[in-house]
């Protein structure tokens, strides 16, 4: 007996090192870091529910791929946010353009006249009008940053426009045997649609080189695991 | 033993067993949670906050007051949000994650669980070549200390690194490193290993391009062959001669560089091509005026920046006009332009074409208009000069008058005279006098605002009163702009040395309301969150103990960062003078924590420096009596000279040396041991030292001394200092003059051990103490050597002197300036106690003060009028000065300004002075002869029956004129002295002066003669020649004269 003691003191011991921390549920955590500011699991939750409440779907129909095109987004509205100069008056936004813009989404749903239908579709779908309101805002300033950054460059002109009409446009319409509209009568349409075409492709361009210019580190297990629902 | 495996097996499966036990009721903290919600804790309540993986608790409390979320309220995802983002902005964290547990209460403990972010410290290098060298390649690594270390930065580091190897020819080289983190205190400490490898090789050189060489002498030229090692220095070294070679066919345009440099693995060599566009030949020339070359090399920089441009075109047509200008060609125009000439060569020339018009002399400048500002005030602004005497046509030119104007006009401004208007005009043909002009400048300087009234906001922190008085701007001061950048100024550095790196400064002025005059003025501060220090990191010592770097260290825990404290306490561990490197950091920059660690890095010198050397010394300004030459050694003689030093002795700023030299004019060695801030006081330096020293003190004779001594060197303030000393030396007088006086041989050849504590006060006012202009200088200082400090003589010694420095003139404010400056020297040695002075021509049996010991004077930092030491009484049979015990200089000198010269600028100057004053034999005979301008019976000295009688008690006048060089280390200063009462002395020498009907045949010469029994047939001084000093003496030293 008296030899056991010390061994049972010896293994108290190892089991006091070799003991694991105390653990609880993680509410939040860093999932990803942007030239050194950081995305925590809240923002993707919320990045989550956002594109749940837009897209109409609820959170359980979106699979582990989905829920990492979110935090991808993330990613590139953070790298576009650090782009936006500080103090500038330009991305100042006044109550009343914040307002129009929140009135525009709440249209978007039917059923949602009254504040109180308005605010239980927001809380079944885990927001709420501030952090709607949060959403819209970095929305807005980030839409007049590629206003202002990329807008401005993207020139169509006459050919362009004769280019897509004679080669995509007539073509494509042949196809399906419809009457062909003379140019003039598409040609405002022709231009939106290769000034949309063109924007998206340089932001697409700008995104990849600030991509390639910035460090960005995505934890492993958050690639992995995707970001759980609410 | 078997009973012994048995129980550890038993341990480990008891251990293991309860571990999974455990393991299985408490998950790991880094388990992949299927649920990151927070909408099963929402809103209850948090009963305690815990940072498990921060150690230190006094970092916990910090962290504690970051974060949003506070224990005893609900929880709230926002807040916890806010409170990583909080904890992550402190940078001091890489990942960061909150978990709950829910408490038998019904509350939740909210835990921040945190991995640690490391910062840069220490960097070193091991193994790395001469080439590189350690330093090179910890600055080429870019590791700033208290940076945030990153595997990204490190692998940078470490490809920098390789990069530079190959450079350097290591093409083979591996760079490995080692990271050892500090869990305490976050830093990781960095060795970056390095292999060399063998050293790569030059492989083939091959040229391409118009050389006009071949390959061969391409080689030649750029000191580059195949097999050379490869080095950094050579391929740049060959590009410069190549280019250089190029030049001096004066292709200024040549273009040379190496086009591809490829390195063969194979055969560890680096093949080169050169590539080499040789260019025009360039032709520089002037026409309308006739510039030597020499001048045209430095007026026009093409010559020294080796390179062609129409920047340096252009400015050396504005060198050329500056030129002309200043030499009054007032009216001058230069133009160049480039023509090519079709030649084989095709040249390029450039020529410089010349109008010098005619040549004027600036005769007058007069300001008008000015009322706030007095003339000279103006004038002390201003670069244009009226001619005189060295600068005989004046200054002037259109750009000199022109920022002139603009000088004027921010003067006033700065003085609150905004609308201040300056005009100038020039006047040709002055007065009827052709080509003389004068110059007017006109001053409207409109009224001065005021500050009526000058708030200061925002300052939360700091009071106003605080402030205030580091404000130049007050109310009712003149309105500045300049004032105002300089409290902008004043203010940020105020608040970044209070803890407030991030304050801001703003400042409006508005016109007051009633007077279009007076401004409001308004400065308005951010202060931001102020930083405070949190621990200071001591790092790099080795040997020094730690007390010894801590106690120079200025920042300390809890309060505020300073920005001069931190720069404080590097320079105070650099005068140390046992670090080669000191860094100081602040740990973690970007980090936005409120308690910021301070880092110290040092590098520990070598504690061991040795320096030898092979050299000539020479000993002039010594002149032979006729053909009595003394037996010292004088001339030139070969030198040798090593020295040992040991820093850091017993780990303390304390410094062991040994030093020794040895000529045929000097033998000198010397240990020393010091101890500044001895007894760790700032004010107080212990000095001990054991010397020999045998070297030539006059021409009279050598001295020999072997001296220890022992000092304590108290700062009394900061212009006041006292030195207590103790002194015990051995000194003896050897290799007299043949034909010294056979009396005094014997007594002034003997050895003497001299024990003498002593004092030195000095109290230094001046302004620069290499070249001053204004303040005083005072010394003093005293001796007794008894035989109660084991002395075999007793005397006493006091040297006294005092000097004043004035500058004087118009121009008394800036470097242009008079300074008269006035040295005074008196000092006295008291023999007592049975020792006496032996006049010379005397006879005594008691002891003397030993020759060495004597006072002596004449040279260029005494007596101008004598040469060195050669003032005083002298050696009747000799005619060699033996020194005194007494003495009075007076030294009277007027520095003049500077004179602007071509090529010298402003470092020419000239000096004239008086020089008063002589060696005595004993005090009283100096007190009463003072006001003795001649020597006393000069005709005793010519005489042979009186010349023991010879009297040298006089006060010796010598005027002359000095010319000085300013250079960093002091004026290179030669002087020319003209002594106006030289002293008569009589001498005997081998032969009669055929020109000195006085000189004869002397039975005293003869019976003092010394008759050598190895050479009788050497011819013996038996004749008495009469002498004078010498009138004219030259000096040459570095430094003024006092």
């Amino acid at each position: 007996m008296r030899s056991k003691l010390p061994i049972f003191v010896c293994a108290v011991l190892l089991f006091a090192v070799s003991r694991p921390a105390v653990a609880g549920d993680v509410i939040d955590r860093i999932v990803a870091t942007v030239n050194g500011h950081i995305i925590l699991q809240s923002d993707w939750d919320d990045a989550l529910a956002y594109e749940a409440f837009f897209s109409g779907k609820s959170l359980q129909q979106f699979t582990a791929s989905d829920r990492k095109g979110p935090l991808d987004r993330l990613v590139d509205q953070e790298l576009l946010r650090q782009q936006i100069p500080d103090k500038d008056p330009q991305f100042e936004l006044d109550e009343q353009t914040i307002k129009a813009k929140l009135q525009e989404v709440r249209a978007q749903f039917p059923g949602t006249e009254t504040d109180q239908s308005w605010q239980a579709l927001l809380a079944r779908n885990n927001l709420s009008e501030g952090e709607l309101k949060s959403h819209v805002m970095i929305q807005l300033k980030i839409l007049r940053l590629i206003d202002e950054r990329l807008t401005s460059t993207i020139q169509v002109d006459d050919k362009n426009i004769e280019d897509y009409y004679n080669q995509t446009f007539l073509p494509q319409l042949r196809k399906t045997g419809a009457k062909e509209p003379p140019l003039a009568d598409v040609t405002s349409k022709i231009r939106e649609l290769l000034t949309q075409q063109k924007l998206n492709d340089a932001l697409k361009g700008w995104l990849q080189s600030l991509h390639d210019s910035s460090a960005i580190v995505i934890k492993a297990d958050a690639a992995a695991t995707g970001g759980p629902a609410r | 033993m078997r009973g012994a495996w048995r129980t550890t097996l038993t341990v480990l499966t008891y251990g293991v067993l309860l571990t999974l036990y455990v393991a299985a009721q408490n998950p790991p903290a880094s388990r992949p949670s299927a649920a990151f919600s927070t909408a099963n804790y929402e809103g209850l309540t948090v009963g305690e906050i815990t940072f498990p993986d921060v150690l230190q608790p006094g970092e916990r409390k910090l962290y504690l007051d970051l974060v949003q979320q506070k224990a005893g309220y609900p929880l709230d995802r926002h807040k916890v949000r806010e409170s990583v983002q909080a904890l992550y902005t402190t940078r001091r964290f890489t990942d960061i994650s909150a978990e709950v547990d829910r408490m038998p209460d019904g509350k939740v403990t909210l835990s921040f669980r945190t991995a640690p972010n490391y910062f840069i410290g220490d960097v070193s290098v091991e193994g790395n070549p001469s080439h590189p060298s350690a330093g090179q390649v910890v600055n080429a690594s870019k590791l700033n200390l208290g940076e945030l270390f990153t595997r990204e930065k490190m692998d940078r580091a470490v490809e920098i690194i390789r990069q530079l190897m190959q450079q350097n020819g290591y093409y083979r080289s591996t760079v490995t490193e080692k990271e050892t983190e500090h869990v305490d205190t976050q830093q990781v400490d960095i060795v970056f290993h390095i292999q060399p490898g063998p050293g790569a090789h030059v492989g083939q050189v091959t040229v391409s391009g118009k050389q006009n060489y071949t390959q061969q002498q391409i080689q030649d030229i750029a000191k580059i062959h195949p097999g050379d090692q490869v080095t950094a220095a050579r391929t740049t070294n060959a590009l410069e001669r190549l280019r250089k070679k190029y030049q001096k066919q004066e292709r200024w345009l040549t273009q040379v560089r190496i086009s591809s440099q490829v390195y063969n693995p194979r055969t560890n060599a680096v093949d080169y091509n050169f590539e080499v566009v040789p260019g025009p030949t360039v032709r520089l020339t002037v026409e309308g005026f006739k510039f030597s070359r020499g001048q045209l090399k430095q007026l026009i920089p093409v010559f020294q920046e080796n390179a062609l441009d129409d920047d340096l075109l252009n400015e050396g047509r504005r060198n050329i006009l500056n030129y002309l200008q200043s030499r009054g060609y007032f009216e001058a125009k230069v133009e160049y332009q480039r023509r090519r000439r079709a030649n084989a060569q095709n040249e390029l020339v450039i020529t410089y074409n010349v109008d010098a018009g005619s040549r004027h002399k600036v005769v007058k400048i007069e300001i008008t208009g000015n009322q706030y500002f007095d003339t000279p005030t103006l004038r002390d602004h201003m670069q244009i000069q009226i001619a005189e005497k060295l600068l005989s046509r004046g200054r002037y030119s259109q750009r000199l008058l022109s920022d002139d104007v603009t000088a004027i006009e921010n003067l006033y401004r700065s003085n609150g005279f905004r609308q201040v208007k300056a005009t100038s005009n020039v006047e040709d043909d002055y007065a009827g006098h052709k080509d003389e002009i004068a110059i007017t400048v006109h001053v409207e300087e409109g009224p001065q605002t005021r500050i009526s009234s000058l708030n200061i906001l925002g300052n939360i922190a700091i009071p106003t009163d605080t402030l205030t008085p580091r404000l130049s701007s007050t109310e009712g001061q003149p309105f500045s702009e300049l004032y105002i950048s300089q409290d902008r100024d004043s203010v940020l550095n105020y608040y970044f040395n209070n803890g407030f790196p991030n304050a801001t400064f703003e400042a409006s002025a508005n016109p007051a309301p009633n007077d279009p005059n007076s401004m409001n003025v308004i400065y308005t501060i951010h202060e931001g969150d102020q930083v405070s220090v949190g621990n200071v990191m001591l790092t790099g010592l080795q040997h020094t103990k730690r007390s010894v770097a801590t106690r120079e260290i200025q920042v300390k825990p809890s309060d505020p960062l300073s920005q001069i404290d931190v720069l404080n306490t590097q320079q105070r561990l650099y005068d140390l003078g046992i670090f080669s490197q000191v860094d100081t950091a602040v740990q973690n920059p970007d980090g936005t924590e409120q308690f910021k660690n301070v880092l110290v890095n040092i590098t520990e010198a070598k504690r061991y420096t040795f320096n030898y050397g092979l050299g000539l010394e020479f000993q002039t300004g010594q002149p032979t009596i006729s053909n009595n030459t003394a037996q010292g050694e004088t001339g030139i003689s070969p030198r040798v000279s090593f020295g040992v030093t040991r820093l850091n002795v017993g780990g303390r700023d304390h410094t062991l040396s040994f030093k020794t030299n040895v000529g045929r004019l000097q033998q000198l060695a010397l240990i020393g041991y010091d101890a500044p801030r001895w007894l760790t006081s700032p004010n107080w330096k212990l000095s001990a030292s054991l010397s020999y020293d045998k070297t030539i003190d006059v021409t009279t004779f050598t001295s020999e001394r072997l001296e220890g001594a022992i000092r304590l060197i108290q700062n009394l303030d900061k212009i006041s200092t006292m030195e207590y000393r103790f002194t015990y030396r051995r000194v003896q007088a050897t290799d007299l003059p043949t034909n010294i006086s056979l009396v005094l041989f014997p007594l002034l050849s003997q050895p003497a051990r001299v024990g003498m504590p002593g004092f030195t006060y000095i109290r230094d006012k001046r302004d620069n103490a290499l070249d001053p202009s204004k303040g005083n200088y005072t010394t003093a200082d005293g001796g007794v050597a008894s035989q109660y400090f084991g002395s075999e003589r007793d005397f006493s010694r006091l040297v006294f002197q005092n000097s004043t420095y004035y500058a004087f003139g118009k121009n008394s404010q800036r470097v242009r300036k008079f300074v008269f400056a006035r040295s005074t020297r008196i000092g006295v040695e008291v023999p007592f106690n049975g020792t006496v002075y032996v006049r010379p021509g005397t006879v005594s049996t008691a002891p003397t003060i030993p020759l060495p010991e004597l006072l002596l004077a004449g040279g260029g930092n005494s007596h101008r009028g004598f040469g060195l030491n050669q003032a005083g009484p002298r050696d009747p049979t000799s005619g060699f000065p033996l020194g005194g015990t007494a003495m009075f200089i007076n030294n009277l000198e007027l520095r003049l300004p500077p004179v602007s010269l071509p090529f010298v600028q402003d470092n020419l100057s000239l000096a004239i002075f008086h020089d008063a004053g002589n060696i005595f034999v004993s005090g009283h005979d100096m007190l009463h002869n003072l006001l003795r301008w001649r020597q006393k019976d000069p005709q005793l000295c010519q005489q042979d029956s009186t010349a023991p009688q010879c009297d040298y008690s006089y006060i010796a006048h010598a005027i002359g004129i000095g010319i000085r060089y300013k250079t960093p280390i002091g004026p290179v200063r030669f002087d020319f002295g003209y002594n106006l009462n030289p002293p008569a002395f009589p001498s005997c020498q081998t032969g009669a002066d055929p020109n000195n009907p006085a000189s004869v045949f002397s039975p005293r010469c003869d019976a003092s003669a010394p008759i050598d029994p190895n050479n009788p047939g050497l011819l013996r001084p038996t004749f008495f020649v009469p002498q004078h000093a010498r009138r004219f003496n030259v000096f040459f030293s570095i430094g003024q004269t006092f």
